[in-house]
């Protein structure tokens, strides 16, 4: 015997099953004690919410008139609009800021020709059992055009 | 104009019980009145355009509703319902009163539609009226509306309301 799940209980519950359904749902219930006790439960449960919720009281509503109709000037602004422009400010005070910072980084952005690839490659070869500060370090630099320069 | 007077018969029928709705939706009666006044002016405007508007009910709740959880989600942040000042009706008194401010926050912890729906429910609408209200697959009505009334228990029990 499959019990019934709780969304069907409560379309029971709300008188929303179609009868076929409901009569199945019927004949359920009149054989298991445990989805009655939790039709019962959700009985309570589903009135105690509506009555609490009914009761949640705000001040009584005040109609306006219907003035704004014939003066459009009265109407509120659209917010989707109000929400479009502020974007638009930030956005770009956004960008301005941006600017200001990249500012001192120009002459790197205009001119890049000035930008310098490095590429290193390191061999050490050094003696564990003397001190490094006697031990004697060569640099070999080698640019773009192949020329080699050794540093000591 | 009989356009304009079939409008404020609407107006006129209508307004109090969305406003209802709204305010516990959004919390605060003035971004309520604002809703409604967008609402109201966008079924004017297809009065006026001579767009038809099948079932207005319907339509209004709809319409109420989006705006509310568009209103909600701009905000970024689930409904402060509890930061609304409260004041003491008459006849009123302070359990009642505290009983109601738990219960604003634990509404305020739902999803904006776990809460329409809610609203809805407890104002006796038919599974397919909360349906057409909230866009939601008719099919999908008991799953959701379920889950939402077990959520809303747990917070009620998590701020240590009895219920039963």
């Amino acid at each position: 015997m499959t019990c019934i799940k709780d969304p069907i209980l409560l379309h029971y519950l709300d008188g929303e099953l179609r009868p076929g359904k409901r009569l199945r749902v019927e004949k359920h219930l009149k054989e298991c004690t445990d989805c009655t006790e939790r039709l019962e439960l959700m009985r309570l449960r589903s009135s105690r919410i509506k009555d609490l919720l009914k009761d949640l009281s705000f001040e009584k509503a005040v109609r306006p008139s219907l003035a704004w109709l014939s003066n459009p000037k009265d109407r509120l602004p659209d917010k989707s609009l109000r929400t479009w422009k502020k974007k638009l400010i930030y956005g770009v005070a956004a960008c301005a800021l941006l600017l200001v910072c990249l500012y001192p980084f120009r002459h790197i952005l205009v001119n890049p020709q000035h930008q310098m690839i490095h590429l290193q490659a390191m061999i050490l070869e050094v003696d564990a059992n003397r001190p490094f500060t006697d031990q004697e370090t060569v640099i070999t630099v080698i640019d773009s055009d192949g020329n080699v320069t050794y540093m000591d | 104009m009989a356009g304009l007077k079939t409008f404020e018969e609407i107006y006129a029928e209508n307004y109090t019980k969305l406003y209802h709705v709204a305010i516990r939706m959004v919390g605060d009666k003035d971004n309520a009145s604002d809703i409604l006044q967008e609402v109201f002016v966008s079924l004017y405007e297809r009065f006026n355009e001579g767009t038809a508007v099948l079932y207005i009910n319907t339509w209004l709740y709809r319409a109420t509703l989006n705006k509310c959880c568009d209103y909600i989600n701009r905000q970024k942040r689930y409904l402060p319902l509890e930061t609304i000042p409260e004041r003491l009706a008459e006849n009123e008194n302070l359990e009642n009163l505290e009983k109601k401010t738990v219960v604003r926050q634990a509404l305020a912890k739902l999803k904006p539609k776990e809460r329409a729906m809610l609203l809805l429910y407890s104002e006796g609408f038919s599974y397919k009226e909360i349906a057409e209200s909230t866009d939601i697959r008719f099919s999908s009505v008991g799953k959701t509306l379920s889950r939402a009334l077990e959520k809303m228990e747990n917070q009620l029990k998590a701020q240590q309301y009895d219920m039963y």
